[in-house]
């Protein structure tokens, strides 16, 4: 039988290993949900072990060892170099920690990117503190930066400094400068399969006035080269090493062409898969989750449903919320969620702190996109 | 602390309360997906894995690495079938508790007679089973036997043979099953059976109760009913306790709570036949509970295996001398429907608590896996034995009504354990 074990998964990620028809092993952090996530009446595995501590190897060793696991996967951020070290140790198909831990270090990155393939990065550094920092940018000839964690995720901490304002950052042991790229943002979702990459979808994203994500559509609206996309992608996917899986690029068009941003061996969140599903045909959520036990490819010939996707985000002030109203969606509508009475809201610093989303299918980019982003502003959320 | 339970999760609580004192111990909880994390908070078990429980190798595994990882001090099992497993793992990392072999000796039942008979107990004549040989060398003049897994519990696997063919006819068809378990064959005892559930604290008995099962175990059948009523007074009570102390001291156990099953037979005789290191199933802990004012025995196995005394104020004693009862009504047979008594008749017929269990069946005909496999369960009161065997018969008609009225038990009814 094969086994396949998925760390970190939603109840949703969960269904789709579930559905790929092999046992699926849940390796979940302490005091998440246990109930909804396993089937009741049946062998149903679930480890409630923290995947990101020390002490996760030597359960990879003596407990999914004895299970003779087929395979280890994630598609959470937190998961992916715990499933790549299992896979390591227990000699089982994934991508190797290094090319993991090269894409979830941006200075990793930045660095293969220098070796191999330059025109893809920008001006970066990791300086020690605010005097080298400024010195960095000033030789790049700018005046602003992006001041980034090496290791963040979902735009958390990321800012866009003055050359002047980089002295009221105190720590710098785990920052990351960048050479500010003006423009629209897009993702490249793709695939690899023994060294060849596959350009799957692209997404145009928005953002609010800071970096936090409030609308993604599929395919873009500006009008791109693609294939000069997919080989930037392929060269990018090269120099960091990744050969087989899922990969969530993220990037800007400079005069001069492509620049990565970041990347990540997983597919991208915020509904993307669903969009690419719909515009594609391709599963990617299926094929991310299965591929290392030959399970979830697409179709020779997939079927797309739309046209065109989006998702757009609400966002609203901080507090605790007393009250939501929802809009009338149409046909269109995927799926539309909201925070609850009750629930608290933070300040916009990161993708955790929107309050509400829809995701609608359309006949064009930009008719989805608008109407995503009107269903998104009616999502009313006082607090 | 790291729990093995192979209970429906609800055996950690009483209602809404868990038995565990959360304030003393971090909880691990390792079990399974048959009700076994129904009703799960997260917040009370952040440390829960469902493994396959039917895997030794499994189960070992993860439990030795949450017991080296986490430090675990104590570990307990409720159920039968995790005895031997928490006895292992208290073997293996020198924790405290029934080790191994002390262990071995409550679940084999062969070695159990033996010490049993070592202390000069009356048993049923037995003999290990190993293969076909076995069964010839019985001396079939004596009239029926009883063919049983050495490590069996309620009842599964559990066959009455009345000669030689039957018994091979059994035993062949048992070979056939991979990883047939080791038998032993035993003199069949025809008489009441009572058991007789204890508190043993340091070696010394310091709660026991006697209870008079209404059907035997062995007899549970699809459609059938099963049942315990407490025996509050009375000489053969007071003898039954008498034979708990002898085997408790014969098997030697340090602490754990005990489940001793004894035949009276018609010739007044009392023969031992077996005895298990933990609380009794079947609701014998609800109506012990009545009775006892608030006993919980398996919040007592609970207490004994972190090092706390079994009981808050030290001990219990007998509050309710009325008969109290559990009847439980096993799944399929001829009937239509789950059948039921609705709710509104549980004052006419003493039903304090009832308790519906939707995973229960799987056995053969959709009937019962085992003699406590039950898909609903009373726990009933009356004012004297007679009194409640009266009533077990007006419970046992009304249920068959219910049964073929296909009685649609309220949502509300059917989810809660006790009323």
């Amino acid at each position: 039988m094969t086994r396949l074990v998925v760390l970190g998964a939603s109840a949703n990620i969960a269904a789709v290993a579930r559905g790929l028809g092999c046992e699926v092993i849940l390796v979940q952090k302490p005091g998440r949900p246990v109930e909804p996530m396993v089937e009741k009446r049946k062998i149903s595995h679930l480890y409630s072990v923290d995947f990101t501590a020390k002490s996760f190897p030597s359960f990879v060793d003596r407990v999914l060892r004895v299970l003779r696991v087929s395979a280890v996967v994630s598609v959470t951020e937190e998961g992916l170099l715990p499933a790549a070290v299992a896979n390591e140790m227990l000699g089982l198909p994934g991508s190797p920690p290094a090319v993991v831990e090269r894409l979830r270090d941006k200075a990793l990155m930045r660095q293969a990117l220098l070796q191999r393939a330059p025109g893809l990065s920008v001006g970066f550094a990791c300086p020690r503190d605010a005097e080298q920092a400024a010195r960095a940018v000033r030789s790049w000839g700018a005046d602003h930066a992006i001041v980034k964690p090496r290791q963040g995720t979902a735009s958390l901490g990321v800012r866009l400094l003055p050359v002047d304002a980089l002295a009221t950052v105190t720590e710098w042991s785990d920052l990351l400068i960048e050479e500010y790229v003006p423009g629209p943002e897009f993702s490249a979702e793709s695939f690899s399969t023994g060294g060849r990459h596959r350009l799957i979808a692209v997404a145009e994203k928005r953002t609010g006035d800071g970096f936090v994500e409030l609308a993604h559509v599929v395919p873009p609206i500006a009008p791109l080269d693609v294939a000069a996309i997919a080989a930037g992608i392929t060269a990018f996917l090269d120099a960091v090493g990744l050969r087989d899986g899922p990969a969530h690029t993220e990037f800007k068009l400079a005069p001069e062409g492509m620049k990565v941003i970041e990347s990540h061996n997983r597919i991208g969140g915020d509904g993307i898969p669903g969009l690419v599903r719909a515009v594609t045909g391709i599963d990617l959520k299926a094929w991310s989750v299965g591929w290392p036990i030959g399970l979830g490819a697409p179709a020779d010939r997939p079927s797309p449903t739309a046209a065109a996707a989006a998702v757009a985000f609400a966002t609203a002030k901080p507090g605790t919320v007393r009250e939501v109203s929802l809009p009338q969606t149409d046909e269109s509508t995927d799926y539309l969620w909201a925070v609850q009475p009750g629930d608290v809201v933070r300040e916009l610093r990161s993708s955790a702190d929107r309050v509400g989303g829809v995701a609608v299918f359309g006949d064009d980019p930009g008719s989805a996109l608008a109407k995503a982003k009107s269903f998104a502003a009616q999502i009313r959320v006082v607090t | 602390m790291l729990i093995l339970n192979r209970h429906a999760h609800s055996v950690l609580f009483d209602g809404e309360r868990c038995l565990l004192p959360l304030d003393r111990i971090e909880p691990h909880l390792v079990t399974h997906t048959w009700a076994g994390v129904d009703r799960h908070d997260p917040r009370v078990f952040p440390h829960t894995s469902t493994v396959n429980v039917f895997s030794d190798e499994e189960v070992e595994a993860v439990c030795s690495w949450i017991i080296e990882e986490h430090g675990v001090r104590h570990v307990i099992a409720l159920h039968e079938k995790a005895i031997l497993m928490a006895a292992r793992l208290r073997s293996k990392f020198g924790l405290p508790g029934i080790g191994l072999p002390t262990a071995t000796v409550f679940r084999d039942k062969l070695r159990m007679k033996q010490a049993a008979q070592a202390a000069g107990l009356s048993v049923p004549a037995y003999a290990p089973v190993d293969s076909e040989v076995d069964l010839w060398r019985a001396d079939w003049s004596r009239g029926p036997k009883v063919l049983k897994p050495r490590l069996g519990l309620g009842s599964e696997g559990v066959a009455v043979v009345a000669d030689l063919d039957d018994a091979l006819h059994r035993w062949r068809g048992m070979g056939q099953t991979p990883g047939v378990e080791q038998m032993q064959i035993e003199e069949f005892v025809s008489g009441a059976m009572y058991h007789c559930d204890a508190v043993v604290e340091q070696g010394r008995v310091t709660f026991a109760a006697v209870s008079e099962y209404v059907a035997r175990p062995g007899d549970f059948a699809a459609g059938g009913m099963g049942g315990s009523l407490h025996i509050a007074t009375g000489e053969l009570r007071e003898r039954i306790l008498r034979l708990n102390d002898r085997v408790i001291g014969a098997l030697g156990l340090p602490g754990a709570i005990t489940h001793l099953e004894v035949f009276h037979t018609a010739r007044d005789e009392l023969v031992f036949l077996e005895i298990a290191a933990r609380p009794g199933g079947g609701g014998i802990d609800r109506y012990l509970m009545r009775a006892y004012g608030g006993l919980n025995i398996f919040e007592a196995a609970i207490r004994l295996e972190v090092g706390m005394a079994a009981f808050d104020a030290g001990s219990v004693s007998l509050v309710d001398r009325s008969a109290w009862g559990v009847l439980g009504f096993y799944p399929g047979g001829t009937g239509a429907g789950r059948g039921g008594i609705s709710p509104e008749r549980f004052a006419e017929f003493g039903i304090a608590e009832h308790k519906h269990n939707p995973t229960s069946g799987g056995g053969p005909g959709g009937g019962p896996r085992h003699c406590t496999d039950y898909i609903d369960r009373y726990v009933v009161n009356a004012s004297d034995r007679e009194s409640f065997l009266k009533q077990t018969e007006e419970i046992r008609a009304a249920y068959a009504q219910g049964r073929k009225a296909e009685i649609q038990v309220p949502h509300h009814i059917a989810t809660v354990d006790h009323l």
